[in-house]
Order: structure tokens, then C-alpha cells, then sequence
């Protein structure tokens, strides 16, 4: 796919957000996200080739993303270090994390968001991309390489646990 | 907030997944990602285009250019030829020696092209002699 300057920068003004929260939402580092997204972008321009035009900008952009976050934390070290991070502190004061300040303020969405982040990284991922991005199942399909169906059972699955997670989180109290 | 009550609904509980996407992106991440758009590696055409136009724009240009040169030059060389005397287009003058006779046969026309006539009725050096 030839792509102009032009084209370029509506695809950046139109993804950037989404595609730095889902790179948020992956790394749970805001500068990681940053350099994330950073790749993210380059490797579509220099991958724009590679572009089918059966799925959409959107859910393309998603999967470069989401190899590019497996690519990179194989590889790279300092990924492995913000893989330690997502399992040992999985949740970060609002002062260590400011785009997600609005998020930690509300109580509801601060239980919510410790919630998933108990999931394991497959469930994790789904609802991530279903949700909080907002693609359709198809899309979620495309991006993660799975089947629809396989997609719509881990989605179940995952809204599960975070209900009874939660439920024993009030339990508790 | 008692999530016993509320979290049993579905569509209460996507509602609140869905507002996790509320979060604020960096105010630079925009203008960072529109500088790190290569723009000769993805105008591939564009720039091949440009560049044919800029070789046929060099081209054209030169041989313009060449032209105009090559006319003032010769323009200006014509310019002092005839100021200096010579004649730029050359006529082939009659020569001193041409007789130019009137022929009844052409018309009152005159011709060119009859012996030279190298005799003359005076000899040379006689009024010398007599001097002498």
C-alpha cells in the first residue's frame, strides 16, 4: 500500500491515543508506552506493505502493536524488566502512573482495574482489546490470530473471574 | 459502593471496563509520532516523479539556455561584421575586369561573364618617359 504524508498523518491523528493506551494497558509503564507506540508507528511505515485492506487501519495498527510488544520483550531486556513488573506489581500508586489518575481516583474503576490484572496475559490481552479498545470479537480475532470463538470463551472466561474477584475483594471488606 | 448488588449485572460491569479507557496520553506523543514519518521512503513515487520532473526542468532549462547563448552570440558576431565592413551574407561582387555589355538578345539585360580585357590604349609609364 503506497502511502502518502498525508495519509500518514491522519492515521497517527486518528490511532495515536488508542494505540498509546493499548500499549499503556501491555506495558503498564508510561515511558515504555511512549517508546512503544514510537515503534509501533515506525514499524507500519516501514511494514505498509504488508497492509490488507480486508481489515481495517485500526485493527492492523493493533496487531503490529501487539507483536511488537511480544517481539520486544523477548528480546529486549528492558521489557523483561516491565514483564517483572506486570507480575509482581501489577498495580501502581496513581503518582507512579499518571494517565490512569482520573482511573485511580474513581473507586469502582480502581477495583476494577486490579481486578484484570489478575487475569492471566491471554484473558488479559482479550479484554483489554475487546474493552477498554473497544474492537469487535472478529477484530480481537484478527489481532491476537485466533479463532472468533476462542476469542468470545476467553472473553467469558476472564468477565468471570473479574466478577469473582471482585466479589471476594467486598467480601473481605 | 456494593459491588454484591450492582457487579451481578453484565452490562454494568462492561460499562465500567469500557471507562478504563479513560486515560490521558502525553501532550508531545502526537507531534513526536508526525516527525517520525519518513517521507522518501513512503512517497516512493511522488519522489520518482519529482525527480523525473526535476531532470526534465534541468533538461529543458539547459537547452534553453544553450539556445539563447548560442542565438546572442550569434546575434552580436553578425552585429560587428557588418560595422566593420565585411558583408555577413557574402554576394560575389563583379570584379574590376567584368564587362558588362548590353545584349540585344537578353532584353536589355546586362551580362555577366566576358573575357577580361587586360589591354589598354594607354602604355604604360609614357608620361614618365616624356618627363624623362
Amino acid at each position: 500500500m503506497g502511502m502518502t504524508i498525508e495519509e500518514c498523518k491522519e492515521i497517527i491523528c486518528q490511532n495515536y491515543k488508542e494505540i498509546y493506551r493499548f500499549a499503556l494497558y501491555l506495558t503498564n509503564d508510561p515511558i515504555a508506552a511512549e517508546d512503544l507506540t514510537q515503534e509501533i508507528f515506525i514499524s507500519a511505515w516501514t511494514n505498509a506493505d504488508t497492509y490488507e485492506e480486508r481489515s481495517s487501519i485500526k485493527t492492523w495498527l493493533h496487531r503490529i502493536a501487539f507483536n511488537k510488544f511480544i517481539d520486544s520483550r523477548r528480546q529486549l531486556k528492558r521489557y523483561n524488566v516491565l514483564l517483572d513488573n506486570y507480575e509482581k506489581n501489577k498495580v501502581k500508586t496513581p503518582d507512579d502512573f499518571e494517565p490512569l489518575r482520573k482511573i485511580m481516583a474513581d473507586e469502582d474503576l480502581s477495583s476494577l482495574y486490579k481486578a484484570i490484572h489478575t487475569l492471566k496475559e491471554p484473558d488479559y490481552v482479550c479484554i483489554v482489546l475487546h474493552y477498554i479498545q473497544g474492537l469487535s470479537f472478529k477484530e480481537v480475532a484478527n489481532v491476537l490470530r485466533r479463532p472468533v470463538g476462542t476469542v468470545k470463551w476467553q472473553i467469558n472466561q476472564a468477565i468471570k473471574k473479574i466478577k469473582d474477584c471482585l466479589l471476594d475483594e467486598y467480601e473481605l471488606e | 459502593m456494593n459491588w454484591n448488588k450492582k457487579q451481578k449485572t453484565l452490562k454494568l460491569l462492561e460499562e465500567k471496563l469500557r471507562a478504563l479507557s479513560n486515560i490521558e496520553v502525553p501532550s508531545m506523543l502526537e507531534a513526536k509520532l508526525l516527525a517520525q514519518i519518513p517521507g522518501s521512503q513512503l512517497n516512493t513515487q511522488k519522489h520518482l516523479n519529482y525527480h523525473w520532473f526535476e531532470f526534465w526542468s534541468w533538461g529543458l532549462s539547459s537547452a534553453f539556455a544553450a539556445v539563447l547563448i548560442f542565438g546572442i552570440v550569434l546575434f552580436h558576431h553578425s552585429t560587428l561584421s557588418t560595422s566593420n565592413g565585411f558583408v555577413a551574407d557574402p554576394v560575389e561582387m563583379p570584379s574590376k575586369w567584368s564587362i558588362i555589355k548590353q545584349d540585344n538578345t537578353s532584353f536589355g539585360m546586362p551580362v555577366v561573364g566576358s573575357e577580361p580585357n587586360f589591354k589598354s590604349n594607354k602604355e604604360p609609364n609614357s608620361s614618365i618617359k616624356k618627363e624623362l
